[in-house]
């Protein structure tokens, strides 16, 4: 079935909506909550919270781009789990994820508080200056959370790679961020 | 703004940027940057190898066209007959020659388009040459043309010459005349 079929069953308030959407991104979707969460209970519960808020949201919704509608929901809900884990819960690798995004600061102790759709705003503006290998490689570490080896393999190029890539990439965030006066 | 606030910011980010990191299953920078590369580098080691098999010549004093004495005194032993080499024929054992439509007179000759092919195909038509005169240019075939010509700067814009030439310079467009007439 169709992302445009599925979303038309959610117009026609027709449960079948979440039995198609299931069988067609469930799978990554828990794969996704699964990469922040470590942990598959709590994966399931914030797979089973897309499902109900995308059931909230659509309509008057109508995504362009389906997965990635249910992707940034359940991202979003796994973070929020997270916030509740207890810190030596906290998957490692997402531990490890925030401290390299805080490279990618220009000064920390000096920083304004932004709203999260703010920093989103900013950071699509970034986005749209790398070129596409270095965004998809940058998006499958921070927002997607593979490891290093899970992009490498991905794409088939080295490990190496990859890490250059990725320290390329977070100088520039941070070069960007500065020019654009997050410093304070 | 932490770390922990970017990665988090990332859920803001615009849906076709995700959507993108989800399906773009391969990276094009390595091999065709690579490739790029390496076919760059192939092309200017032939532009350099077959450039060298080029002559060019320094160029004699030029003296204005007026001024050109007759064509009988170049010594034969003097007229390099083998010094240009055509792509597709190899080396010329005569003189080739080339017919140009004078577009500007300068100091040296005149600059002229190439407007007909005669036994060579080192150039194209349409392509821009300078043309020098050497001293020993057969200024009587040209005064025959137009005796007012050995006297005057006319401007013979437009006009149609054969050019018999004894070298090439590819890097300047440049050709060296031995004889130069009128078409008519």
């Amino acid at each position: 079935m169709t992302d445009a079929q599925i979303i038309a069953l959610f117009w026609d308030r027709d449960e079948e909506a979440i039995r198609q959407t299931h069988a067609v991104y469930g799978q990554r979707l828990h794969r996704l909550a699964d990469q922040i969460l470590r942990s598959p209970q709590d994966s399931e519960e914030s797979v089973s919270d897309t499902y109900l808020k995308a059931w909230e949201t659509i309509p008057p919704q109508r995504p362009a781009f389906f997965y990635a509608y249910l992707a940034k929901i359940c991202r979003n809900f796994a973070l929020g789990r997270l916030e509740m884990q207890s810190a030596a819960k906290r998957n490692a690798q997402i531990v490890e994820l925030t401290r390299e995004m805080e490279l990618s600061i220009p000064d920390p102790a000096h920083q304004r508080a932004l709203e999260g759709d703010q920093i989103g705003e900013l950071l699509n503006r970034f986005l749209a200056t790398l070129s596409r290998d270095n965004r998809l490689i940058f998006l499958r570490r921070y927002w997607y959370a593979d490891s290093v080896a899970e992009i490498a393999a991905r794409y088939r190029i080295s490990e190496s790679k990859v890490k250059t890539q990725l320290h390329r990439t977070r100088n520039k965030l941070r070069n960007y961020l500065a020019k654009e006066g997050i410093t304070v | 703004m932490t770390g922990k606030d970017l990665f988090e910011g990332l859920s803001h980010i615009d849906e076709r940027y995700i959507e993108e990191a989800e399906t773009a299953k391969s990276i094009s920078f390595p091999w065709l940057k690579v490739g790029a590369v390496a076919a760059c580098f192939c092309l200017l080691l032939c532009a350099f190898f077959y450039g060298n098999h080029a002559q060019s010549e320094t160029l004699p004093d030029v003296e204005n066209l007026l001024q050109i004495p007759p064509a009988a005194s170049i010594p034969p032993s003097e007229t390099p007959t083998e010094s240009i080499s055509v792509p597709n024929q190899g080396p010329v054992s005569e003189v080739p020659s080339v017919i140009l439509r004078v577009e500007q007179m300068t100091d040296e000759g005149f600059v002229g388009i190439v407007a007909e092919l005669v036994d060579t195909d080192v150039f194209d038509l349409g392509m821009e040459l300078n043309v020098v005169l050497p001293q020993h240019t057969n200024q009587n075939i040209i005064a025959e043309a137009d005796s007012e010509f050995k006297s005057q700067a006319v401007d013979y814009k437009g006009v149609c010459v054969l050019v018999r030439f004894i070298s090439y310079d590819r890097d300047t467009n440049t050709i060296v005349a031995e004889f130069v007439q009128e078409k008519g």
